[in-house]
């Protein structure tokens, strides 16, 4: 005996019927209800004409000069290098000035860098600066622990010429599996606050089981060109710095994985907010 | 003629000579070769990303044009999704997977654009110069009569206004013709999730045109 196909049911094969992606068995249940039953017949009828003027929509040509365009841009400074261009073009005195700046800051900076965090945590620190309409964050509970190095800072490779992709996927990854490789138990820190200097607003534990599937992730989470990824090797996270507005996207981008969240109290929470969020994201093998 | 421009004629030929109704020229050959011309890339071939550009300029272009109002915002912002698919390329772990890597780049870029300008309140007034469906009115076309421009439009506008989810899947399938595992692997969300999005888009693009449709 067949169940009783409702309106409804018959409407959400509309697609698959139109791509001729039904069994046979299931058209005839299509055909058998859209002859007794008008409405959906006219709906399905509506369905199929509105596909054909999706279908008799034409592509509008590619403007001139597309590819010349793109090459030029290319070739067109970007970021801190257009803008002391601009600087000394306008102000070639005060360009010099800001040049010479700079390099006195380095030089005091450097002799200190050996204490200082990696490259990753410095990043999540700086780009942590409190926004305004960001709720306040409590205090750590415990005042973080001193990072014991056992192993020298290896640096992590910035992409040239990459204002965004501050990372290689390929050493993130190696980081992170070397550093599960090496390190002992007892030597892994506890928690974030161990290695990052910042308290993430939310907590997803993902579970990444492959070293690949880790990279494709990460790759996933590079083309949201508009985050902030900070690979935290030592801790095994990727930490994040995004909108809260965004994280139907992040849902989105951790799709194919199991996602545990620490806080859905707080997830609930913060998605309704504006704002800088810190997401710190647990990479676990399964 | 500038040398980029020269090269872009030459091996654009080809491309504009393989029009399909769509417009888009990445035929199965091409996208077997997409994966060779990423490697090629990569090996140090300045014009591997050349030949990329012809092969997906007019998806991208195209896919450009639903998010922004005019024929030259939707130039600019597919030329820099092309120029950040130039500096971002090293990212790319598999080749075979260029053609999601690209629409999800692409996509994000026009979620980016979309939002800045709205924010900005460009989508609150229409303007003389507006090209929304400017291609409709293409003068080298004469044969496209006024009201299937008319209809073109019409059908422009009502993707346009869509909620966004819904507006992206239907891009992607019925515009731009990727395959479900494509949709997939751009929008990172299982098969079976892609058909149920897109039959809802489609019922939603339905029932906002239903009162244009000719009754059946």
């Amino acid at each position: 005996m067949t169940e009783p196909t409702t309106c409804t049911a018959i409407q959400e094969m509309f697609s698959a019927r139109q791509g001729n992606e039904l069994a046979p068995a299931a058209v005839s249940r299509f055909e058998q209800h859209l002859a007794g039953c008008p409405a959906c017949a006219k709906e399905w009828a509506y369905f199929q004409e509105s596909q054909r003027w999706l279908a008799a929509l034409p592509a509008a040509p590619v403007p001139a000069n597309f590819l010349p365009g793109i090459h030029a841009k290319l070739a067109r400074p970007s970021g801190f290098t257009a803008w002391l261009a601009a600087l000394h073009h306008r102000r070639p005195t005060l360009a010099i000035s800001s040049l010479a700046a700079l390099a006195m800051l380095l030089l005091f900076l450097s002799p200190a860098r050996h204490l200082t965090p990696t490259p990753s945590e410095q990043l999540a620190e700086n780009i942590m600066a409190p926004a305004t309409s960001r709720p306040a964050l409590p205090p750590p509970s415990s005042p973080a622990p001193q990072l014991a190095l056992e192993e020298p800072i290896r640096p992590i490779v910035p992409v040239a010429q990459n204002s965004f992709a501050l990372f290689t996927a390929d050493r993130a990854v190696q980081d992170l599996t070397s550093y599960r490789l090496t390190r002992t138990p007892t030597a892994m820190p506890q928690t974030y606050a161990d290695t990052v200097p910042v308290r993430p607003d939310l907590s997803f534990t993902v579970h990444a089981a492959s070293r690949e599937s880790q990279a494709l992730l990460y790759d996933r989470l590079l083309t949201q060109t508009h985050w902030r990824v900070a690979p935290a090797p030592r801790s095994g996270m990727l930490f994040l710095f995004m909108d809260a507005g965004d994280l139907p996207l992040l849902r989105h981008s951790l799709a194919p994985h199991r996602v545990t969240v620490a806080d859905p109290d707080a997830l609930e929470r913060l998605a309704a907010t504006n704002g800088m969020l810190a997401v710190a994201l647990h990479l676990q093998g399964e | 003629m500038e040398p980029f421009a020269l090269i872009a004629c030459l091996l654009g030929i080809a491309v504009l000579m393989n029009d399909t109704p769509r417009g888009v020229s990445e035929d199965n050959s091409a996208a077997s070769d997409t994966a060779e011309l990423v490697r090629a890339w990569r090996g140090g071939d300045p014009q591997a990303f050349n030949r990329l550009v012809l092969l997906y300029q007019s998806r991208i272009y195209n896919l450009a044009l639903n998010y922004v109002k005019t024929n030259e915002e939707a130039k600019d912002l597919a030329q820099d999704i092309f120029v950040t698919v130039f500096k971002s390329l090293p990212n790319l772990r598999d080749e075979n997977k260029f053609s999601a890597w690209l629409h999800q780049l692409a996509l994000n870029h026009c979620r980016n654009r979309y939002r800045k300008l709205r924010r900005r309140g460009y989508f609150n007034s229409t303007s003389v110069d507006d090209d929304f469906g400017a291609e409709l009115a293409a003068p080298d076309d004469p044969s496209r009569n006024l009201e299937q421009k008319e209809r073109n439009a019409l059908v422009r506008a009502t993707i346009a206004a869509m909620p966004e989810a819904e507006k992206e899947i239907l891009i992607l399938r019925d515009l731009q013709e990727l395959s479900y595992e494509e949709i997939s692997e751009t929008l990172g969300v299982p098969l079976g999730t892609v058909k149920s999005k897109l039959n809802r888009a489609r019922l939603t693009f339905k029932n906002r045109i239903k009162h244009l449709l000719r009754t059946p």
